[in-house]
């Protein structure tokens, strides 16, 4: 499993980075920058949270 | 108690309904998914889950033929922000979201702290005023109009312009009639605008160059400044004016909030999600399509009650509770998905600054006199509420 992002999507409102801080992170410029490939089970369960706050439904949890 | 089957005649837009809406939203939520209302020849759905899934699939149930009820406002609204699809949507959206986006909202915090502190300061010696009038529209006004860098004649119109606007969302009622000659008003002076009429390094005036370099049509230059000018006010003085009321209906979360500011944020996510400033969103069905087992037909329009659906208690639990500890992350106040509201990050900016200002200088808020509701198609607020601050 992967977090896929809609980058022409996101404009950076930041609640994802709350969920999973340590999947993803918004970058100095305000730009969101994603700091994990392959997502184990329990990271998985943090990217759902993260995919499902964001306004713009820019975050995507996919099976590959 | 309303009763409601899977089909109902009542009016969403009567005066007495516009006043306490959410006993036909409970009332349409638990009879059915989705209601066929026949005042308006439409679909209704007040269920969190509905409402999440249809504006997340914008192929299915689409914005390009118009959000509004009514075929002439929608025949108006041809080819804008808030009646397209992607890409066309993406593009006219890129052009707001360049200026709305938090990161690009960062250079005018500074400004907006200082419109809110000077404004408290001035409020504060007064003590007693109208929350409206005084507070929530003035400090909205203020900065709205210098960010989009509007012209001063107008400056003056633009309550009762963006007011119009949105009430002729909704059908052609009483309301849309009164509207229809103001929103007339601004749509002539939008014709006329050439870029040199904005202010340079301006909301507006980006939208106008962004047009000359080729970026979007000319057409779509005027619609898109309207999207500033109608969706900027009533919206954010609604929120602002429904948290204060909050604030003196419930003092201990006052109290809270005053005790740790950096819960305003969280705090606003409740009042957003409580009070939904925008009541209503509409999509129309592409293809024939199911929600919750029951058929829409392609062509159907379905209205999506955010603020049914935002008290919709199998998502939220005691939906009706007013409960500052909830941080409903995922509330549909702004909508959600594709059409999300653009300018949301503005409003939250707003409304935060506003209540860092009122933190230190105000230890509580009372009535003053009688709120009386202001009456929209769309946005449920107040009109005025008298207040008195009690000074920290």
């Amino acid at each position: 499993m992967r977090l896929s992002l809609d980058a022409t999507r996101c404009e950076g409102f930041g609640y994802c980075e709350n969920e999973a801080s340590d999947l993803l992170h918004l970058d100095e410029a305000g730009d969101l920058v994603m700091d994990v490939e392959m997502l184990d089970e329990q990271q998985s369960v943090r990217a759902q949270a993260a995919a499902r706050v964001c306004p713009v439904g820019a975050l995507k949890v996919v099976q590959d | 108690v309303t009763s409601v089957q899977q089909s109902s005649d009542i009016d969403l837009f009567s005066d007495a309904q516009l006043e306490e809406p959410y006993g036909v939203f409970t009332a349409i939520r638990e009879s059915a998914p989705v209601v066929w209302m026949s005042a308006h020849q439409a679909w209704a759905s007040a269920r969190y889950g509905v409402a999440r899934s249809v504006l997340r699939d914008w192929e299915t149930f689409s914005s390009a033929q118009g959000v509004g009820l009514t075929p002439e406002l929608n025949a108006m609204l041809e080819g804008t922000l808030l009646a397209s699809d992607p890409p066309l949507h993406d593009q006219l959206r890129g052009i707001l979201s360049a200026r709305l986006a938090p990161k690009a909202l960062r250079s005018a915090t500074d400004f907006i702290q200082r419109e809110a502190d000077d404004l408290i300061a001035e409020l504060s010696s007064v003590g007693r005023f109208d929350a409206i009038s005084d507070l929530a529209q003035r400090f909205s006004l203020g900065v709205v109009s210098e960010l989009i860098g509007l012209p001063e004649e107008v400056r003056g119109k633009l309550i009762e312009w963006g007011d119009a606007t949105i009430n002729l969302l909704g059908p052609l009622n009483g309301l849309a009639q009164t509207s229809l000659p103001v929103a007339e008003e601004m749509f002539v002076w939008l014709q006329g605008v050439v870029k040199s009429d904005l202010v340079e390094g301006g909301m507006g005036r980006d939208i106008y160059e962004a047009a000359e370099a080729g970026k979007i049509d000319q057409a779509s230059a005027a619609p898109l400044l309207s999207a500033y000018v109608a969706a900027s006010l009533d919206t954010t003085t609604s929120l602002l004016g429904l948290a204060i009321g909050l604030f003196t209906e419930y003092p201990d979360a006052w109290r809270r909030v005053r005790e740790d500011t950096a819960t305003i944020p969280s705090v606003l996510l409740e009042v957003a999600r409580y009070a939904s400033p925008v009541q209503w969103v509409s999509r129309v069905a592409t293809v024939d399509t199911d929600i919750d087992g029951v058929t829409i037909g392609a062509g159907q329009r379905v209205i999506l009650l955010l603020a049914g659906a935002n008290r919709d208690p199998s998502h939220y639990e005691d939906a009706d509770t007013f409960d500052i500890d909830r941080k409903p992350v995922d509330h549909l106040a702004f909508s959600y998905g594709v059409h999300s509201c653009a300018g949301q990050g503005l409003a939250r900016l707003e409304a935060t600054c506003l209540f860092t200002a009122l933190a230190p200088r105000v230890a509580s808020f009372e009535l003053a006199g009688t709120p009386i509701r202001k009456l929209s198609n769309l946005t449920r607020g107040w009109q005025s509420l008298p207040i008195q601050i009690n000074p920290a």
